[in-house]
């Protein structure tokens, strides 16, 4: 990229409530029942800021959470942001979708879904809640039988990683693709980063796996190496938190992206400061972030005395 | 026969201090889109087809080359 910072983000993610039917044990923005901020976006002022994220050509928007949709005015929102040809991806946990809201994101375009499945039955109602697994197959089968674009989203752990194949194929199997995500001690990850992150041999497996399924979405630094620490795709390479992306909070705080969420890392509110000025300022907070190869946010939040992406520099030294 | 270019559903753009951003999002969602940085003239182009164009007027205004080439790219498209 041009070393100039650009006049607005390319995406951005928009955690839009901490409120959350579930309370997973990973769940990087440590979201839970009950969870929602007393100062979280009105509607009014949520309307705003898509006016302005449209202001500002921002290409798409991710909306997280929380579970986005127990949000009451979710479906309005998302309507404003496709209205605007705004590409909006909604991330959930796949339990708030009933034959009504179905209905209205149908016809909403252009508008994705992520659905969370972290695991087959066992490793994900461990991690997820009991149930939840079939709530989330069902999901998955009404929105098949809608051809409504899906992707399953997994956050690999040491408990899941063993479950991958199966998953693929299940996702597959609805017509849904498979993305992973990395896990990251972030949120409650903070607190569960040495139970579930993945050992050395799992993490040599998973790349190996990966190499084999090059339609598994990653996009993810640490997914830019194969196992044998070699370039698999250098576009991952570069981080893109506060120069091509940036998080917005469900208060409106701006970080550079949603493992960031620290306090020396906010650079504005989107309705105190707009988000004009909040992008315009995260560019000088870039330099605080750590610039190692791989993740910053895993290297700042796991504490690694050598201020590197220890799981990344596993790859690359063998260590 | 009038033939006749325009800009994908699926692709946006936006000019930046030095040339401009393509973002295409044909392969869909989350990051899994495509982004290109661009000269000026392809920026032009495309505030210049504005949806939808006659591809005489933009090959007048740009060159056959320019535009075979976005064709080609899949940033402008043949209208069926």
């Amino acid at each position: 990229m041009s070393s100039e910072p650009l006049s607005a983000p390319v995406t951005i993610t928009w955690e839009v409530t901490l409120g959350c039917n579930l309370h997973c044990d990973h769940c990087l923005s440590g979201s839970g029942p009950g969870h929602q901020l007393p100062n979280e976006l009105t509607t009014e002022q949520a309307h705003d800021f898509i006016a302005e994220l449209d202001e500002m050509d921002v290409f798409q928007v991710n909306i997280g959470g929380g579970e986005p949709f127990v949000r009451s005015d979710m479906l309005e929102l998302l309507a404003d942001l496709t209205e605007r040809d705004i590409s909006t991806c909604v991330s959930t946990n796949g339990t708030q979708l009933d034959e009504a809201t179905l209905d209205r994101i149908e016809a909403m375009d252009p508008l994705f879904l992520q659905v969370s499945m972290d695991g087959l039955q066992a490793e994900n109602d461990a991690i997820r809640g009991e149930g939840v697994y079939e709530q989330v197959v069902d999901a998955l089968d009404r929105l098949e039988d809608r051809d409504i674009g899906t992707t399953v989203n997994t956050v690999v752990t040491r408990q899941n990683v063993d479950d991958l194949p199966e998953i693929y194929d299940l996702a597959e199997s609805h017509g849904a693709g498979l993305r992973l995500n990395r896990f990251r001690p972030s949120g409650r990850g903070e607190d569960t980063w040495d139970e579930f992150r993945l050992t050395e041999e799992q993490i040599r497996f998973l790349h190996g796996w990966i190499e084999d399924h090059p339609d598994v979405r990653t996009g993810d630094s640490f997914f830019y190496l194969n196992a044998l620490g070699e370039v698999r795709n250098n576009t991952l390479k570069q981080c893109g938190a506060g120069s091509m992306t940036c998080l917005v909070d469900p208060a409106g705080d701006v970080f550079p992206c949603a493992f960031t969420q620290w306090d020396h890392l906010a650079s504005g509110n989107v309705v105190e400061d707009g988000f004009q000025a909040a992008w315009n300022e995260i560019a000088n907070l870039r330099n605080q972030i750590d610039d190692h190869e791989g993740c910053p946010a895993v290297a700042m939040g796991s504490s690694d005395p050598n201020g590197e992406d220890p799981q990344l520099r596993a790859i690359l030294s063998g260590d | 026969m009038t033939t006749t270019v325009c800009k994908p559903p699926h692709v946006k753009f936006r000019r930046e201090g030095d040339g401009g951003l393509v973002y295409d999002h044909e392969n869909y969602g989350y990051e899994d889109a495509s982004m290109y940085e661009v000269s000026d003239t392809v920026i032009d182009v495309l505030e210049f087809v504005d949806g939808e164009r006659s591809r005489e007027a933009v090959e007048c205004e740009f060159s056959p080359a320019v535009v075979e080439t976005l064709v080609e790219r899949g940033v402008l498209a043949d209208v069926e």
